[in-house]
């Protein structure tokens, strides 16, 4: 375990910002303990869902007296129950999210921190993953605001890691998760198979956003000539002969990336969001998060 | 196809293997650590996939690369081909470079004109011939020797400046037939206004002589003489004679200015009758206590400038030490005592050198020097061995039948008749001019040095009418004069535009710098205490700061101040009917294969650059 700064993840005022937020999670969700996120179960909020017969045992309180006297038929109002939703943060912890200054992967772990004091502050339950050359490390579900320590803690510690292997730690994520919830995925997706990492999480029906983390050397490289570029993660290497046509030509390709990402993202309901590591932290949570519809 | 230097081609094999073993070493790239070549991979196969001969990228310009030094190994190797060409034709352009070809009556003036004209003549002149350019000055100048390369000829032309000189055509086509010698139906080119006598008299050979005409006719005034002598009624001061010329076909009123070191000190309105001149007189001039600067301007605005102004320098009248060596001569004595600027000593045994070194002229009467003097000497009735003169037998009863009526020491002089009754004539040699001579020899003679100057009268004064007469007091005191001045033409201001100016260096230099009208200096070597100086192609005053000498140069030529346009005649050489000659020449390729090389480094380094 390495720590990525030597400061604190997130500074006390942001900390105090960042209270009054609350995320935005569509789709309703099962949690474990009364909340404040709409749940798939009925329950006794004040919000109506339903009707249903009368069955002996029924509390008496919620027959609808009303129906009673038109249909001569006993009805229970139902209502929404409002539980707490369980939120993972997944960071991807590889070699080549310490690229940019600050590196993405600094950035990535103050989003998730600043994600998962958001959600503890509304009492939802979070857990983290880091995620590392195939592997995962986890941090169990908390909750409340007391959990905040440890979830700095364990987040400003990420494992050094090589690669990424990102579709294996989707189908570790798939099957330690068991909670259907909020998925936040930080990662670069410099993976050749970002995309079956995607659907693995997809298919667990969880309301996944992800937040693609680049640098601005990736997003506007400055590089020009005969050049020998070297993999941070692979050590493979490639001889180019850069020049505006050949930039031009990644860029293409790199707007391909993003565009294939959003897609399957909206595809099953998810989020995407593009996050450069060269604008300030507040920046992207306040405003570019909450324009894009992650936080409210 | 021959080559020149056909060796060279052995150079392609360490050039060639140069560019190979380059090509081998392969390139060394710059190493960059990148997050992952996911996306730079997807790029690469982008660009192989849009170019399918990409991999031939690196070949094409080896291939090129190739060829460029092949290319460049031919030319160096000069290949050439023989072929038949219309040859054997010779042009000289002669190119009026005088003052009357700087007016300005055509846009912008005669000179450029006909600058055009000769280059269009260039342009039009068949390939493989030969042409050279001669500017006519003063005094011709070959601007450009024989050559077929264009390019040169139009360097040659381009660089071509007019003087502020008059034309000498003569010499110019004389030079111009000399340069055409060998060839057998050459031609001569004249680019002119015509502003000279048509040369009858010049020779041109087997040449055809053809001339084109520029300007048209303009009206214009200028100075064309200008002089300064001591008035006879007030020693010791000057007047300034100048004459004006117009070619107005209608009287004029002009103002003429005096200037003095550049402070306007005089002016005088003058007519002048038409196409006539009209001379014009500043009285009595005091000079100062140093060389002055005078010019006399006229006041108009016409198509040529520089003949407007002429310049005369005055130097200051400074008191004569004059030491006379005789046993008594009462007319010497008083011939030499009449200008009361003049103070003589008497002495009857010779000065030693240093003693003479003290004054301005010694005059040895009937004494001859113990050695050659060290300064001006007048010597007479005696002829020292030591002078370039071969004496003669002594004659008795003679007479004096000529003179040199221009020389500045006969000027106002008439020995007509002059009986002398004792003489020995002499023969003048080298470096002498004849003043004087009987029928028998010379018997006044001058001499001058850069340093000094003597003159010799070869009889006894007091032996002859001449005391008699008043051309003796005149004689001696133009001698006097003479003797003291530094330079006859100089002093007066009188050197012609591109003339030869002699400025006096005392002591020991090698060099002197001389300043020109326009700023300018130049570097002139000294020879035996003088300094010839022939670059006078400026009107103006010249200066040398070393030793302070100061000189004026005018244009003063009529012709030049007419600003006539003549067309002369061709003339047919005796060669014209020659014509063109079909002769076997070599034409070399080597520009070709330059130009070639040129486009395919260019190809290459647009490959190199846009990576297709």
């Amino acid at each position: 375990m390495t720590p990525v700064s030597e400061n604190p993840l997130l500074e006390a005022s942001f900390l105090q910002r960042l209270q009054r937020l609350q995320l935005l999670v569509r789709r309703p969700l099962p949690g474990q303990w009364k909340g404040e996120h709409r749940s798939p179960k009925r329950g006794y909020s004040v919000e109506f869902a339903d009707f249903r017969e009368y069955s002996p045992g029924d509390d008496l309180r919620y027959v609808d007296w009303k129906a009673y006297g038109r249909l001569d038929r006993l009805y229970l109002k139902q209502y929404v129950e409002e539980e707490d939703v369980y939120v993972l943060l997944l960071v991807d912890c590889s070699r080549s999210m310490r690229f940019g200054q600050p590196t993405k992967l600094l950035f990535a772990l103050q989003v998730a921190a600043a994600i998962g004091h958001i959600a503890l502050c509304r009492f939802h339950r979070v857990g983290a993953g880091l995620i590392a050359d195939g592997k995962v490390t986890w941090m169990r579900p908390v909750r409340g605001k007391q959990s905040l320590i440890p979830l700095l803690r364990f987040l400003g510690s990420p494992p050094d890691a090589r690669s990424t292997v990102l579709a294996e730690s989707a189908r570790q994520v798939a099957n330690g998760w068991k909670h259907r919830g909020a998925v936040y995925l930080l990662t670069d997706l410099m993976d050749e198979h970002w995309q079956d990492a995607l659907r693995t999480l997809l298919a667990r029906r969880h309301e996944l956003t992800l937040i693609h983390t680049l640098s601005p050397q990736e997003l506007r490289p400055d590089l020009m000539g005969d050049l020998l570029l070297v993999d941070s993660e692979t050590g493979e290497t490639r001889e180019v002969s850069l020049s505006a046509s050949a930039l031009s030509l990644y860029q293409r390709a790199l707007q391909q990336l993003r565009d294939d990402a959003s897609a399957l993202c909206g595809h099953f309901g998810g989020n995407y969001l593009l996050a450069d590591t060269s604008q300030p932290l507040e920046t992207f949570v306040l405003r570019e998060m909450r324009m894009r519809g992650v936080l409210a | 196809m021959r080559f020149l230097a056909a060796w060279n081609l052995l150079w392609f094999l360490p050039v060639g293997g140069a560019i190979l073993a380059l090509y081998i070493l392969r390139l060394r790239r710059r190493r960059v650590e990148v997050p992952a070549v996911l996306l730079w991979t997807q790029v690469l196969q982008d660009f192989q996939a849009n170019v399918p001969w990409q991999r031939l990228r690196k070949h094409w310009l080896l291939v090129l690369q190739l060829l460029a030094a092949l290319l460049l190994v031919l030319a160096v190797a000069q290949p050439y081909t023989r072929a038949w060409m219309y040859s054997g034709e010779a042009h000289v352009l002669v190119l009026d470079g005088s003052a009357s070809m700087l007016a300005t009556d055509v846009s912008p003036n005669r000179f450029e004109q006909a600058k055009a004209l000769a280059r269009e003549y260039l342009q039009k002149m068949p390939p493989g011939d030969q042409a050279a350019i001669v500017l006519a000055g003063a005094r011709p100048r070959v601007l450009c020797g024989l050559t077929v390369n264009r390019s040169e000829l139009f360097r040659a032309l381009k660089s071509a400046r007019p003087a502020e000189t008059g034309t000498n055509i003569a010499e110019s086509l004389a030079l111009a037939a000399a340069i055409l010698t060998p060839f057998a139906a050459p031609t001569i080119e004249v680019f002119t206004d015509g502003g000279f006598a048509e040369p009858r008299d010049v020779d041109t050979g087997r040449a055809r002589l053809q001339y084109h005409t520029v300007g048209s006719w303009a009206e214009n005034a200028g100075v064309v003489a200008i002089d300064l002598r001591e008035d006879q009624n007030a020693p010791g001061r000057f007047d300034l004679f100048a004459v004006i010329h117009h070619n107005s076909e209608r009287e004029q009123r002009y103002t003429v200015e005096l200037w003095r070191d550049n402070n306007l000190a005089d002016a005088q309105e003058i007519t002048v009758p038409p196409k006539s001149e009209a001379p014009v007189l500043f009285r009595q001039l005091i000079p100062t206590d140093h060389p002055e600067e005078l010019r006399v301007r006229l006041d108009t605005r016409d198509a040529l400038a520089c003949d407007n102004t002429a310049y005369v320098v005055l130097h200051p009248v400074r008191p004569l030490k004059v030491l006379l060596v005789s046993k008594g001569n009462l007319f010497l004595e008083t011939a030499l005592s009449l200008d009361p600027r003049t103070s003589v000593e008497k002495r009857t045994s010779p000065p030693s050198a240093a003693e003479s070194g003290r004054y301005d002229v010694v005059v040895y009467d009937n004494i001859e020097p113990a050695s050659p003097p060290a300064g001006h000497a007048v010597l007479i009735g005696v002829i020292p061995q030591w002078l370039p003169v071969v004496p003669l037998q002594t004659v008795e009863n003679s007479m004096v039948v000529d003179w040199h009526h221009t020389h500045p020491v006969m000027r106002y002089v008439d020995l007509a008749s002059v009986r002398l009754s004792k003489a020995t004539p002499v023969l003048p040699q080298a470096g002498t001019e004849t003043l004087a001579e009987a029928s028998e020899g010379a018997v006044m003679v001058s001499l001058q040095k850069p340093d000094k100057r003597w003159l010799l009268i070869t009889f006894d004064v007091t032996t002859t009418d001449l005391p008699l007469r008043v051309a003796f007091p005149v004689m001696m005191l133009n001698a006097l004069r003479w003797l003291t001045a530094p330079s006859e033409s100089a002093e007066r201001g009188l050197i012609p535009a591109g003339g030869l100016a002699v400025i006096p260096v005392p002591g020991e230099r090698e060099k002197v710098t001389v300043r020109l009208p326009d700023g300018k200096t130049a570097e002139v070597s000294v020879q035996d205490g003088a300094a010839p100086f022939e670059d006078t192609l400026q009107t103006g005053f010249y200066r040398c700061p070393e030793t302070g000498y100061l000189f004026a140069v005018n244009l003063a030529q009529r012709e030049e101040t007419e600003l006539a346009v003549h067309s002369y005649t061709s003339q047919t050489g005796t060669g014209a009917s020659a014509g063109l000659r079909k002769v076997l020449a070599r034409r070399e390729w080597w520009q070709w294969l330059a130009g070639i090389l040129l486009a395919v480094l260019a190809l290459e380094w647009m490959m190199y650059h846009r990576r297709w």
